[in-house]
């Protein structure tokens, strides 16, 4: 029977993700690991069930996804911006972006405490700190993404007298899709990570106040179960961001 | 070659008669989980290591800090320290009921004592009355501070009107209250006192109003640890037992040896030394009453069911003994 590379590479995944699971099993019920350090994929599984039943996941989840759609929007329309004007204006790109990518390297979430000074312990905090983490790629690679753009383009827009709408939504911006989107990524994963992480530090409330809470109380199987729903937002929000791309790049090539 | 021998024997004999009596004599390294440095229950620490009191059994104590709650009790669940010197019995409690083995070795303070929830000095609030509708900060979930405020607020009927904050050490309870983050927050004696002293900080709670029967700490190692090494676990107790006498017997240098440790002025120690009732430091077993006061409130903390408190201790390296 021919099976095609692509199913092979699934079968692999899976095979792999099946191994690994038997493998956390078997260390954790044959007292190899502690259970204060990880739980078996059994247990966790039922802790998952418990937790869909219960109200602590979903008040949290309802929190975590508030926090992080306001900030990515925030980040998107200041990162979007930002990166337009630093495009625009080569000296001001030049000036500021080391700095930014300077910022970018540090641990910007230890800025926290400043957060909850200015804010006050809540959302706005949480908010606050992963706008600006996560606008940073987002302006960087906007702004690297259209300087990239092929002169050739440039050239054919000017001859055929675009205005400069039609010069950044019909060439521009197109021709750096690929760049753009690597920065929408970015952005939308550094987002995420710090919504999560400030909530974690500062007990605020969320997915990340509930695993911080369960990790105190020893709960393990609710890190991991916490952890589980993490992940699947992040891949969920993942998919719909190449389904998106794809989309727009059929729409413009 | 018979020449060449006796040569180096000799050498190696009167080389070893040359050495230090304590190099012969190694001091056995112990790393010590402790809760947060500037807590009360780690003086006995301070004093044992300054006057030498670990050193005479044999042990050279490495204490190692760490945020309090849950956080010392993996210390030594993940093997990174040998013994606990002072750890909150409910986080101990909670680990053993997920099966860690972990056993309490000795008392280490009750009641509860030096723990404070303060505001600021021109704060409208006065009594525990006033934090309705107000956030209050604890140092982390699990710990001493956050089962106490609990327990206090239920206790005033406050539990649903009150937010409780995580806010972390004293020095960010602090920070947190200055700056509006909460209302009152948690400080400990004796890092407090300055800030009482010039009128910055105002106290609102003193926990052992409403706490009497509570175990603020214990003495604890994993079951393969006792099994092992059971004379560092007699020898940790008895150096630490010879530490609680001294704090009693010896105000002034207590308070000196406290002040140097937590870069205080001494007169804050000094204050706070005269706050400690006798009998704070235990060396013996923990009361039953206190430590069935502590799972109360482990229960409210993830602890599913009570424990038989007889088999969680192991009491045979006490110094009495």
């Amino acid at each position: 029977m021919f099976v095609n590379h692509q199913t092979k590479i699934r079968f692999g995944q899976i095979g792999f993700l099946l191994l690994l699971l038997i493998a956390m099993e078997f260390v954790v019920r044959a007292g190899l690991v502690s259970v204060l350090i990880l739980s078996s994929p059994s247990t966790i599984v039922l802790k998952i069930w418990e937790d869909i039943r219960g109200a602590e996941l979903w008040e949290g989840l309802q929190t975590t996804a508030m926090e992080f759609f306001v900030a990515f929007l925030i980040s998107l329309c200041a990162g979007v911006v930002c990166g337009i004007i630093f495009f625009r204006f080569g000296l001001l790109r030049s000036a500021v972006e080391p700095l930014l990518l300077a910022f970018y390297a540090a641990p910007t979430v230890l800025l926290y405490p400043v957060f909850l000074t200015l804010f006050g312990l809540g959302s706005a905090a949480v908010v606050g700190v992963a706008v600006v983490i996560g606008s940073i790629p987002i302006m960087v690679n906007i702004s690297v993404g259209l300087s990239g753009v092929e002169p050739i383009f440039i050239k054919l827009g000017r001859s055929l007298k675009a205005t400069p709408w039609q010069m950044l939504s019909r060439i521009l911006l197109p021709a750096a899709t690929p760049t753009i989107f690597t920065g929408l990524r970015l952005g939308f994963t550094y987002t995420l990570v710090s919504v999560i992480a400030v909530e974690f530090i500062i007990f605020s409330g969320g997915l990340g106040k509930m695993v911080s809470w369960r990790y105190f109380i020893f709960d393990t199987e609710g890190i991991f179960s916490g952890i589980v729903f993490i992940t699947l937002i992040a891949g969920s929000i993942n998919s719909f961001l190449n389904w998106m791309e794809n989309l727009i790049r059929k729409r413009w090539t | 070659m018979k020449k060449r021998w006796i040569t180096l024997v000799s050498v190696a004999l009167v080389s070893s008669l040359m050495l230090p009596v304590g190099s012969l004599a190694q001091l056995k390294p112990v790393k010590a989980a402790l809760t947060s440095k500037v807590v009360l229950d780690n003086l006995p620490y301070f004093v044992g290591l300054k006057m030498g009191f670990f050193k005479e059994v044999g042990i050279d104590l490495q204490p190692s800090y760490f945020r309090g709650g849950g956080e010392v009790v993996r210390g030594i669940t993940s093997r990174a320290t040998d013994i606990a010197g002072s750890i909150s019995p409910a986080g101990v409690m909670i680990a053993i009921s997920k099966g860690e083995p972990i056993k309490i070795v000795s008392a280490g303070c009750a009641p509860l004592v030096g723990v404070y929830w303060v505001v600021k000095s021109d704060s409208p609030l006065k009594s525990v009355k006033d934090l309705k509708g107000k956030k209050v900060g604890f140092s982390s979930p699990g710990s001493v501070t956050h089962t106490v405020i609990q327990a206090i607020l239920k206790a005033e009927g406050l539990e649903k009107d009150t937010q409780i904050v995580r806010v972390g050490s004293p020095g960010d309870s602090w920070a947190a209250v200055r700056n509006g983050v909460v209302d009152a927050g948690w400080h400990v004696s004796p890092a407090v006192f300055p800030l009482v002293a010039k009128k910055e900080a105002r106290v609102i709670i003193k926990a052992s109003d409403y706490i009497k029967h509570y175990q603020q700490s214990v003495v604890a190692a994993m079951e393969d640890v006792i099994k092992k090494d059971p004379e560092m676990i007699r020898n940790f107790l008895k150096a630490r037992a010879k530490a609680v006498k001294f704090i009693y017997d010896n105000p002034e240098k207590t308070a000196s040896i406290w002040a140097k440790e937590l870069k205080l002025p001494v007169e804050a120690t000094q204050l706070a030394y005269k706050d400690i009732p006798r009998g704070f430091f235990e060396t013996g077993a923990p009361a039953m009453q206190n430590l069935k006061g502590s799972m109360d409130e482990a229960m409210g903390a993830g602890l599913k069911e009570p424990l038989d408190l007889d088999k969680i201790v192991d009491l045979r390296f006490l110094p009495s003994r």
